[in-house]
């Protein structure tokens, strides 16, 4: 595989550059740092404005109203948007929208794909419940026909983004609960339809995520995304086009620590910073050719399925070992927090949200498994 | 990469195959291993016939004219097969040589012709001094891969004014010393020590932009690939095995924690595989990416350890026995990784390209 980039795609990096340098996105910037996974006022305005200016959907097809690029443009997009800590829209571009392009209906379409090309449109996923965590298939909140329509209720657990998007793409059983993954549903509804309520939980890394509550929720027939009881389709579908990762984020925790090993001389005088963030700063490399591959596979019109689970895997276990390594590195003022922490308190925070990736989108236990029986083809 | 790079590619990895599958089985090696030479000495004369030996070295030369990339496939195949040779260092060598100049045309063709082995003393110890119209080479004891089978040594060290010197140094010149040093692998190595070693001006050159010392950091690559090549044979028959073989009434490949070790295992083999595709495509377009060239380095020596020790659990006592081939990859991965550069000294290449170099960007870094 050459995995080197070709001219083309060094033309459109450095014009999204000077693109994002000629903009303001200090206070998207801010909120994104305070919590990246809510986008609230400063990151809504931000995602119109990329949205007015054609960034969203590069990978889209022209028809559904994207650019029409390959894998490697949104690929670039992502690690671009998440090295400077500013939001792209998540999964709603990523993932939801082009899934809504390929099962809905015409009329959903044209009600939901301009939208979010505008970054007008921020959608939550509803699929985790109590009991149905890693095994997805077990979810019991229900979907009752009702007229032309269905009546909702149950309940979702992290919900992550419920109070500040503005649509839930929800799960849900219109089958028996024996049917398992041949009984469920898609529903894309707004989050402030009658009977929903939105409880917050805080989590140890400063992140909120949200346990939805549906009260006998009433939507029409139009909000089933795809056919009834063939939501899982749409998930395993909605879950393939989630495979590329950016590793922006990392990028740029890793930046600002070699930055601070510098300005203090730690990094030429102490041999443990140097060696320690020599091998970090390798691994780093390693979860952007896991990203690269993945991208390219899918342009070559392959599914990564143990390439993208690897990539998931690493990028996950290296955030975590980031932030352990390189608290120990400060010694016991890593302890600190805030304003009068080392880093600005950057590390000791990024500790505290170190742990949900590794479970997070696929428990890494489940990627393993993954790994062994798609790309190593052990029997189960 | 076109299409038709890629089949030439897969015939010449085929081809080296061919020629490795009938000499590489566990006695075989063992054999070599308990060889005077330590290597298949008409072997590696066939791989020169072959094109194989110079691969990489330019068609007026008398070689193949390939790519750093052919060389890593070869790289990766004898890995692979655990089959003892000086092709890695002698790649280092002549890489060294070929990127200083046209200085060294003929000695590069003396040893091309007659498969002849070249090997490189890579030691920041070492020091060239100019005296009149000759060089003065002096270094103790540089650790040095089949240094007691090269008719030649290539040196780089340090010379005036921070510049450094290639030299080329014949095995058998008054001042050279080469001593034996039994290693724990199918490898041989020797320690080498110039005192007062003198060469002649045309056998020596200042290198102001340090080629030589980019190939020699560039050619780090191949070893790397080497090791990616034994990784992924070492995981495939283990993974084989794991199908195959039964306890408590099933395969052990249903057992999750040996699912998990070997996805590990898979894993650490792909980050290697990956940096070495990448440090061959940016090299291939130009870069120096020494960096990238360094982190394959270190990432598959990693990688081949983890996949050793992964077996060998797996395995049981099976592995662990002399009849069995883990046994030489065991001995390999950690020996390899050393002679490649120790940890320490993989991460300061790293460190010095990734951090003191470090390209505020999402992308590669390739200086």
């Amino acid at each position: 595989m050459d995995l080197a980039l070709q001219p083309e795609h060094f033309r459109f990096h450095e014009e999204l550059v000077r693109y994002l340098n000629s903009i303001d996105c200090e206070a998207a910037h801010l909120e994104y740092e305070e919590d990246p996974y809510r986008i609230r006022d400063a990151g809504k305005a931000f995602l119109r404005r990329l949205g007015a200016d054609g960034w969203l959907g590069i990978d889209w097809p022209v028809e559904s109203g994207g650019r029409g690029e390959s894998s490697i443009y949104q690929w670039l997009f992502l690690e671009e948007l998440s090295y400077r800590g500013l939001p792209w829209g998540g999964l709603t571009t990523t993932s939801i929208g082009p899934v809504i392009a390929k099962m809905g209906t015409t009329q959903q379409q044209a009600e939901f794909l301009t939208p979010i090309l505008r970054g007008e449109l921020l959608i939550a996923v509803g699929y985790s419940e109590a009991d149905a965590g890693t095994d997805l298939a077990a979810l019991r909140t229900r979907a009752v026909p009702d007229g032309d329509g269905y009546v909702i209720s149950g309940a979702k657990l992290w919900t992550t983004t419920a109070d500040t998007c503005t649509h839930v793409w929800l799960a849900a059983r219109t089958g028996s609960v024996e049917s398992r993954h041949r009984g469920v549903s898609i529903f894309l509804l707004p989050i402030d339809t009658p009977g929903i309520t939105v409880r917050p939980i805080y989590t140890q890394g400063g992140e909120r995520t949200n346990a939805v509550f549906y009260d006998e929720v009433r939507v029409g027939g139009s909000a089933r995304i795809g056919q009834e009881n063939r939501g899982w389709d749409a998930i395993v579908m909605q879950l393939n086009l989630e495979r590329v990762f950016a590793h922006g984020d990392l990028r740029r925790e890793l930046d600002r620590i070699v930055a601070w090993a510098r300005e203090t001389g730690a990094l030429d005088s102490d041999e443990l910073v140097r060696m320690t963030l020599a091998r970090l700063a390798a691994e780093l490399e390693v979860a952007r050719l896991f990203s690269l591959r993945a991208a390219l596979m899918i342009d070559e019109g392959r599914i990564p399925e143990a390439e993208a689970s690897m990539g998931k895997v690493w990028f996950s276990e290296l955030k975590q070992r980031i932030a352990l390594e390189c608290l120990d590195l400060l010694g016991p003022t890593g302890q600190f927090r805030g304003e009068a922490a080392p880093l600005g308190g950057q590390l000791e925070r990024l500790y505290r949200a170190s742990t949900v990736l590794k479970f997070a989108g696929g428990t890494n236990e489940l990627q393993r498994d993954l790994i062994a029986a798609r790309g190593l083809g052990l029997p189960r | 990469m076109n299409s038709q790079l890629r089949e030439e590619e897969q015939l010449l990895r085929d081809s080296v195959r061919r020629f490795l599958a009938g000499r590489c089985s566990v006695e075989q090696l063992a054999a070599l291993e308990d060889s005077s030479d330590g290597y298949d000495v008409a072997g590696w004369g066939q791989l020169g016939e072959m094109g194989v030996v110079a691969l990489s070295v330019a068609e007026a030369l008398g070689g193949s004219g390939g790519t750093l990339r052919d060389a890593a496939a070869v790289a990766e195949e004898l890995g692979r097969s655990a089959w003892p040779s000086p092709y890695l260092s002698n790649c280092s060598a002549l890489l060294a040589l070929q990127a200083v100049g046209d200085q060294f045309a003929e000695a590069i063709t003396a040893v091309v012709a007659d498969a002849s082995v070249m090997t490189l003393v890579d030691a920041a110890g070492f020091v060239a001094e100019q005296r009149g119209d000759r060089w003065v080479l002096n270094g103790d004891s540089a650790i040095v891969p089949w240094g007691q089978c090269a008719v030649q040594f290539v040196c780089t060290a340090p010379g005036p004014d921070g510049a450094d010197v290639v030299a080329c140094v014949d095995a058998g010149q008054a001042g050279v010393r080469i001593e034996h040093r039994p290693v724990f692998d199918n490898e041989r190595v020797a320690l080498v020590s110039f005192d007062g070693v003198e060469v002649a001006a045309h056998a020596a050159c200042l290198d102001l932009a340090s080629a030589g010392r980019r190939a020699v950091a560039q050619s780090k690559v191949l070893w790397a690939s080497s090791m990616v090549g034994g990784s992924k044979e070492v995981l495939e028959f283990t993974t084989a095995y794991m199908g195959e073989r039964r306890q408590f009434g099933k395969t052990l490949s249903t057992f999750q924690a040996v699912r998990h070790a070997c996805a590990d295992a898979a894993m650490a083999i792909d980050a290697a595989g990956l940096m070495v595709a990448d440090a061959l495509s940016q090299i291939g377009r130009g870069h120096a990416a020494t960096g990238l060239a360094a982190t394959a380095a270190y990432l598959a020596g990693r990688a081949y350890v983890e996949t050793v020790t992964t077996a060998a659990q797996l395995h049981g006592g099976v592995g662990v026995t002399t009849e069995h081939v883990l046994q030489q990859h065991f001995r390999r991965a950690k020996a390899m990784s050393l002679r490649t550069g120790a940890e320490r000294v993989q991460l300061e290449a790293v460190a010095s390209a990734l951090l003191d170099r470090r390209q505020l960007s999402i992308m590669a870094p390739v200086s």
